[in-house]
């Protein structure tokens, strides 16, 4: 339970700020493919055990697997003529694909399962450690790069006419989602985890209207939904990862709904 | 008196898209105090040129000179959409064009509230600071990102397209404001517009590029 609090504790801020701008960049749907496309870097991780004899933590496969894989997408999407949605596609299926053929073959049906769905309780020591470290880099690369960060998303020539680099940038964050993402997959599984990503700054965005709004909104969604998504698990016995993306849903449609209902009630 | 050298001199330019070259063997010059009007037909490289300009297209071949006054233009690139859907407010879109490294996490700065209040008072929208950009009009809009080019006081502005979205009178508004700029505020100025009916009266000389005389293009 400690460890399960600690992790949702320093992923859920972490994927919240993240979040901010896989929304603004339009970038849901490429964090949604590298959590899938996890299957495949476990499989990969299996084949090499079952081939070489070689033992390690299938997380070091993962992310591996999902850095690699948004290098590529990012540099494909940047290089051919195919949009960034196109070739998030193309990535997705083929990855998983091969994932799941991976583990039909090494006979490990049921680890699909875990994958899916995860589980935050299965988190130890070794991934506090790694999900610290993680914090700690996104915490310092949204320190120093915030503003060349948000001008790049808004306007990638007005970032390079003030010597930024966009491109760069652009490599940076989508590694930096990737590492997230491989290392939150015991929190929520592959099916679940781009709601930790990409629900508390929607949320915070609804209902502040305003950059610096959406950007606290979301860190503050980020650290109180896991805590009371762990909490609503353990009172009524229900599994975790669904509670915790539960609220984030409760706080995204209270914020839809009080947006409404602002609009509705005439102001005095 | 030796005469002022141009802020930008372009010798046999060449620029390329890739492995397509969109300006061949260019020649022209900017010089100080003058209002270039860049005009062409669309896709015969009026905003790469203006791109090279900048600084952020580099040329394939020959050279382009630039003062030391103007390696640091302020540029208003082409209409954005993404702009209309950005939660960000007119100050703090020139917080984060800022030329400075001052650090930022939203809203303004306190070390950059003079210079952009001061920015946005000088173009007449002080009252716009605190409106976010999508619900400015598209001159309000013009004007904002005006304001974010002026920022480091650049002796040269490259504009692209500033008329594209926008309605008659508001162009008209525009072009009032670009040369209150040239003639008020002693300001070099770019302007690339397919619009021939924008640049009329606004433009000191023209730079007509065209498909058949790339090369041709001295004014």
């Amino acid at each position: 339970m400690r460890y399960a609090l600690i992790s949702g504790l320093l992923l859920g801020p972490t994927c919240a700020l993240l979040g901010v701008f896989v929304n603004l960049r339009g970038m849901a749907f490429f964090s949604d493919a590298l959590a899938h496309s996890a299957i495949t870097g476990v499989a990969i991780g299996f084949l090499i055990e079952a081939s070489t004899g070689w033992k390690t933590d299938p997380t070091y496969f993962i992310l591996g697997f999902c850095c690699l894989l948004a290098l590529g997408m990012s540099w494909l999407a940047q290089k051919t003529p195919l949009s960034r949605d196109t070739v998030t596609a193309f990535a997705f299926t083929g990855s998983v694909a091969l994932g799941v053929i991976l583990i039909s073959a090494l006979g490990k049906p049921r680890l699909l399962e875990g994958l899916l769905f995860g589980s935050i309780f299965s988190n130890g020591p070794a991934d506090i450690t790694r999900q610290a470290v993680l914090a700690l880099i996104v915490a310092g690369f949204f320190l120093t790069q915030l503003r060349p960060l948000t001008l790049a998303t808004l306007d990638p020539e007005l970032a390079r006419a003030r010597d930024f680099r966009p491109m760069l940038l652009h490599y940076a964050f989508s590694l930096l989602v990737a590492a997230t993402v491989a290392l939150s997959l015991k929190m929520l599984g592959a099916l679940l985890l781009s709601a930790l990503i990409v629900m508390p700054a929607a949320a915070a965005r609804v209902a502040t209207g305003g950059f610096r709004g959406m950007l606290l909104g979301a860190l503050l969604l980020g650290v109180l939904a896991p805590p009371l998504g762990i909490y609503a698990s353990a009172a009524f016995n229900l599994p975790t990862g669904p509670c915790i993306v539960l609220v984030h849903v409760a706080a995204l449609a209270v914020c839809q709904m009080s947006q409404l209902l602002r609009h509705r009630i005439p102001q005095p | 008196m030796m005469p002022h050298p141009p802020l930008i001199a372009a010798r046999a330019l060449s620029l390329s898209h890739g492995t397509r070259t969109v300006i061949h063997d260019f020649h022209a010059t900017v010089e100080r105090g003058e209002l270039v009007g860049i005009t062409g037909p669309n896709g015969v490289g009026k905003t790469t040129l203006l791109k090279a300009f900048a600084g952020i297209h580099r040329p394939s071949s020959g050279e382009l000179l630039r003062h030391p006054e103007a390696t640091r233009p302020g540029y208003v690139a082409q209409h954005s959409p993404i702009l209309r859907t950005f939660p960000l407010t007119a100050a703090e879109f020139l917080a984060i064009n800022h030329p400075g490294r001052t650090p930022w996490f939203g809203g303004i700065p306190r070390k950059l509230h003079h210079g952009i209040c001061g920015k946005l008072d000088c173009l007449g929208i002080a009252h716009l600071a605190k409106r976010l950009l999508g619900t400015l009009s598209g001159g309000e809009l013009q004007r904002v990102r005006i304001a974010a080019a002026m920022l480091d006081d650049p002796t040269l502005i490259l504009l692209d397209e500033p008329s594209s979205h926008l309605d008659p009178a508001c162009a008209d508004h525009l072009k009032a404001l670009i040369l209150h700029l040239h003639t008020d505020h002693h300001l070099t100025l770019v302007v690339v517009s397919h619009d021939e009916s924008f640049l009329h009266g606004l433009a000191t000389r023209r730079l007509p590029l065209d498909h058949k005389l790339p090369a041709a293009a001295t004014g």
